[in-house]
């Protein structure tokens, strides 16, 4: 029944991709109640997921902190070649 | 007609659509580059991937509806693109990659019984008010540039753009097993990065 740390932190992230199942769901919850690091952990995993699905969001719209983070915008030599390229289609 | 004489809500700047498609490069071009290269990372492979939107668009502008902003069509053909380029430019996958803990990270760590060395800490910050912080996201995007190539194309298709763990095992050309790994392994190091260059300052600010 029981996991050591390392492992459970393995199947925090696991959880997020397929659901743990049946006798290893069981071992994780229960590693998690009994050992507070791993629930810190497993708490930072799941935020460090909500955080990223936020910036796919902003960086896809047209502002915001995760676009004025990035590293500037088109370069000039490149706007103006891909300007001569649609011009010419 | 030009911009001028419209009405101030019908202008490109603001509806984000214009028919002239010289015009897009001014109009979309930044926040597309922005987009590419927060996955691609490479400069010079981002531009090329935001021309090729800009001329994919314009061979099929015809076929264009109103029914999403030109900006959201223009971000969709280049999710295409990136996609297209992970798929033409497959990662050699190596033993090292696949592992459960990076060595250094196992050693440093967990013991031997495999528990925790050390107190892992609780991040404070709440996750809505990080969205608009853009310090933060500075920290993150340099935390996630220092990925290796795989896991970080891993877990930027899973978790940042939310693609299904099927058809990122598919576009990277890996098994399942070898993706919840790869996976697991760029959550790791994010947190310990993040935990070291963000929520481990602010916790030595406040101590």
């Amino acid at each position: 029944m029981m996991i050591n740390c390392k492992e459970s932190a393995i199947r925090s992230s696991e959880l997020r991709e397929r659901g743990v199942k049946g006798m290893r769901t069981l071992e994780l919850w229960y590693h998690l109640l009994i050992c507070r690091f791993c629930r810190t952990y497993h708490n930072n995993i799941q935020m460090l997921g909500k955080l990223a699905r936020s910036m796919g969001k902003v960086s896809a719209g047209s502002s915001g902190a995760v676009e004025d983070a990035a590293a500037g915008g088109l370069p000039e030599d490149a706007k103006a070649r891909i300007k001569r390229n649609l011009k010419a289609g | 007609m030009g911009s001028q004489q419209l009405n101030p809500a019908e202008r490109p700047e603001a509806t984000g659509r214009t028919d002239d498609p010289s015009s897009w490069v001014d109009l979309h071009g930044d926040v597309l580059y922005r987009y590419a290269i927060l996955r691609v990372k490479d400069p010079g492979t981002a531009e090329d991937l935001v021309q090729e939107t800009f001329l994919s668009a314009l061979r099929a502008a015809a076929g264009f509806k109103n029914e999403s902003s030109q900006r959201t069509w223009l971000i969709g053909i280049l999710k295409h693109k990136i996609v297209d380029h992970f798929r033409k430019n497959t990662l050699e996958i190596r033993e090292a990659d696949i592992a459960p803990w990076e060595e250094e990270d196992d050693v440093e760590y967990f013991d031997r019984r495999g528990h925790w060395k050390r107190p892992v800490h609780p991040w404070k910050d709440s996750p809505d008010e990080l969205v608009e912080n853009k310090e933060f996201w500075t920290v993150f995007q340099s935390c996630l540039s220092k990925l290796p190539e795989a896991h970080r194309r891993a877990f930027t298709l899973r978790e940042i753009d939310g693609t299904s763990s099927e058809e990122i095992c598919e576009i990277l050309s890996v098994s399942p097993a070898n993706l919840w790994v790869m996976l697991h392994r760029a959550r790791s190091r994010l947190r310990k990065c993040l935990d070291a260059n963000w929520f481990g300052t602010a916790r030595k600010e406040v101590g």
